[in-house]
């Protein structure tokens, strides 16, 4: 046994040299994007070997797959860590998050040196004619200024109720939905808005942040969140950057993304060129390679889940048809399966099975087996009665008569069940993307999150051409499968 | 005296806490037509699944041809019993030709064999053979029908149970299937026990006759002794009511 073990962890030191593999996450938000693509193209400037999982939602499922093992690093903010993470109410400095989160195997390194926290902003030229530069200055004025807020900020802890009662704000502000606040502020409707601090509309609006001279705002500092157990190497690697990116560049190449019309990939690079580490690996500028890689990703997922589900529903059905309360339960059960949001399921798959194509595959496996266990189960128990006691009393074996007689009379609805199926996985898998199995959700996801709506359609329409081709090709299986006089016979089963 | 294709001794069944058969006794004698007649609810179609082991009584006894219904394999107790029921039940997804030979062919018979006896029992029910390939729903009642007593008595079975298997033709179809079945039957001489409804088809068919009601044998034995000296008044109304 020790002998294994010694073996194991000279595999181990073998394996964590130059040619270690690390998986990249992001959450999904385009400052998560950039920054993890930074870090990933960091790593491979260095002879890594990245694997880029990104768009994984928020906090909870980027750290759960961070501490399951399913990705080596993401970037996180130091506020998120000590609020979301450790519950704490205050945010000690990284060191103090890293004594606390050494238990859990994961440490943070350097900050980028930024601080993307909440704060309040305004129009760069109104704030100057007003002469306000810190909330202080704001609060000896708010009576004068229109400010509303996001209803999110209106709400929280550590929003406007915080900083109400740190700089003796008496007025309660109205409230907006946050994507209409810059446009908003930009139209002169009101003076004071609350934004983060990076976000790229800062530059874009010609807005200033005020300053939080009180430090009432927490500290949400970027920083790479890594598997404490990576190598020394790997953490070099990405800790490179420490330091070296404030407040508006941060904004300005957010804003790149954002308004630019440039990917976060080309952005990422810049951000590399301009602080020093030129990455020679170039951007292919062509959709169809990421589009063929995608759509296999997509149909491998697909065809797998359908497979295992047309194995386990139909011989579920067979198995518990004959005897009706247990058929009953069955189609019953899978049916609240179906309830389930999809995308709910996909996120309880993960404390479960990690995040990727596993827990993926297992999601669209239940969603398709519904409709593909209900109609079996369906037509086997509405076949003509006069029929069935013939295929009995003529002599037929139990498995005869499934194999002659009732498989054949039910294939028409099982077929038209598996179409279901397939139709539905396909529209599902694009959600796959959100536990980092790809697919064509990935650039749907991304795009989501970036606000490109050509990355969007780059997912949305070879997904729905994809179902539209299915459909077709269950006609097709359906003409062989099923000859005419059984169509007509048992179409109503399904 | 010759023996008993089929003999019940005191049975009885009920499913749930309903009696459907009791105390039945009755004896189908061997090579002919016994007819089972009763209204609906009599117990009748449950008699005939007894005898094919589909359900089995409570209490008593069922015995074809001396053996008693096995308690395991029963399938292949009921492949040596052809079966044929009101509407045929013939499967959809076969042609004319794999209805009828479905069951050879599964117990592996020789396609000669198979062959010969299909041209045989066809041709004697009156299927032309361009019919061989056409579905179910392509066919008449009539026709159905024909091709479900073909199937029935395909493995040359020795006993015939036969459901209804007439009641819902229409009367001059009916008439001219009696007289191709009657004498096919007559040429396999094969033991019969028709069930029916109608007192009539028991006068065309059947030399001997057992009648049912709500799950009680009332008489059985020859047709004419039945006709001649019915036992209860119920017996008497089933002829007279017709004949008036």
């Amino acid at each position: 046994m020790r002998r294994l073990l010694v073996l194991a962890s000279l595999l181990y030191a073998a394996h964590a040299t130059a040619s270690e593999r690390i998986v990249v996450g992001s959450k999904s938000f385009n400052e998560g994007y950039l920054l993890s693509e930074v870090i990933a193209q960091m790593l491979e400037r260095e002879g890594f070997d990245v694997e880029r999982r990104f768009g994984l939602g928020g906090t909870l499922i980027c750290y759960d797959a961070l501490t399951h093992g399913d990705i080596d690093v993401y970037v996180e903010y130091t506020g998120t860590v000590a609020q979301a993470v450790l519950k704490l109410d205050t945010t000690p400095t990284i060191d103090e998050l890293n004594t606390a989160l050494a238990p859990r195997g994961v440490q943070l390194l350097h900050s980028f040196g930024f601080d993307n926290t909440y704060a309040l902003a305004m129009k760069e030229y109104r704030a100057r004619q007003l002469r306000i530069a810190t909330i202080s200055d704001l609060a000896d004025r708010h009576g004068e200024l229109n400010i509303v807020v996001s209803h999110e900020f209106l709400e929280r802890g550590d929003g406007w109720p915080g900083v109400a009662r740190a700089y003796g704000l008496v007025r309660t502000p109205g409230g907006i939905e946050h994507g209409l606040a810059y446009r908003a502020l930009d139209d002169g409707a009101i003076d004071v808005t609350d934004i983060y601090s990076t976000d790229g509309e800062v530059a874009r609006y010609g807005l200033v942040v005020l300053t939080d001279d009180r430090h009432f705002f927490p500290e949400y500092r970027a920083a790479p969140l890594v598997r404490t157990a990576l190598s020394q190497q790997a953490k070099d690697a990405m800790d490179a950057l420490a330091g070296t990116i404030t407040a508006g560049q941060m904004q300005a190449y957010n804003a790149r993304v954002t308004f630019g019309g440039i990917s976060y990939q080309e952005v990422a690079t810049e951000l590399l060129a301009d602080r020093g580490k030129r990455n020679d690996r170039g951007t292919s500028g062509s959709i169809w390679p990421s589009l063929r890689h995608n759509t296999g990703i997509h149909l491998r997922l697909t065809a797998i889940a359908l497979l295992g589900a047309v194995l386990v529903g139909v011989s579920l059905g067979i198995a518990v048809y004959r005897i009706r309360w247990l058929a009953k339960t069955t189609v019953y059960v899978a049916g609240l399966m179906q309830t389930i949001p999809s995308i709910a399921l996909l996120g309880l798959m993960i404390p479960l099975l990690g995040i990727g194509a596993v827990p993926a595959i297992t999601a669209l496996f239940l969603y398709s087996l519904l409709p593909i266990l209900r109609n079996t189960v369906t037509a086997l128990t509405t076949m003509d009665p006069v029929v069935v006691r013939v295929a009995l009393a003529i002599g037929l074996s139990r498995v005869e008569q499934l194999r002659y007689v009732h498989l054949p009379l039910a294939m028409p609805a099982i077929v038209a069940g598996i179409r279901t199926a397939a139709v539905i996985s396909i529209g599902t898998a694009t959600l796959a993307a959100f536990i980092g199995a790809g697919g064509l959700g990935d650039p749907i996801v991304t795009g989501l999150a970036l606000n490109d709506p050509h990355l969007i359609l780059q997912g949305a329409v070879p997904a729905a051409l994809l179902a539209i081709l299915t459909e077709l090709v269950f006609e097709g299986v359906e003409r062989l499968l099923v000859p005419r006089h059984l169509a007509a016979v048992t179409h109503d089963a399904g | 005296m010759s023996g008993a294709a089929v003999e019940l001794i005191d049975v009885w069944k009920r499913f749930g806490a309903q009696w459907t058969l009791e105390s039945v006794d009755l004896r189908c004698p061997e090579g002919e037509t016994t007819a089972v007649v009763g209204e609906s609810g009599s117990g009748k179609s449950t008699l005939l699944q007894l005898i094919n082991g589909v359900y089995s009584a409570d209490r008593g006894a069922v015995t074809v041809l001396g053996e008693p219904v096995p308690t395991a394999d029963v399938h292949l107790w009921r492949r040596s019993i052809g079966y044929a029921i009101q509407g045929a039940g013939l499967f959809p997804h076969l042609d004319v030709r794999n209805n009828v030979t479905l069951l050879a062919r599964l117990t592996g018979r020789e396609r000669d064999f198979i062959e010969q006896r299909y041209r045989t029992l066809t041709e004697s029910m009156g299927l032309a053979s361009d019919l061989d390939r056409r579905f179910p729903h392509e066919l008449s009642g009539g026709e159905r029908q024909r091709v479900g007593l073909c199937r029935a008595l395909m493995l040359q079975p020795k006993l015939l149970l036969l459901d209804e298997p007439f009641s819902a033709l229409d009367p001059i179809v009916r008439r001219d299937l009696y007289d191709l079945f009657d004498r096919l039957r007559a040429r396999e001489s094969v033991s019969t026990v028709l069930v029916t409804h109608d007192p009539r088809e028991v006068l065309r068919l059947a030399r001997h006759v057992v009648v049912l009601r709500g799950g009680r044998v009332q008489q059985t034995g020859p047709l004419e002794a039945v006709l001649r000296e019915p036992a209860n008044e119920y017996v008497r109304s089933l002829w007279s009511d017709r004949f008036v």
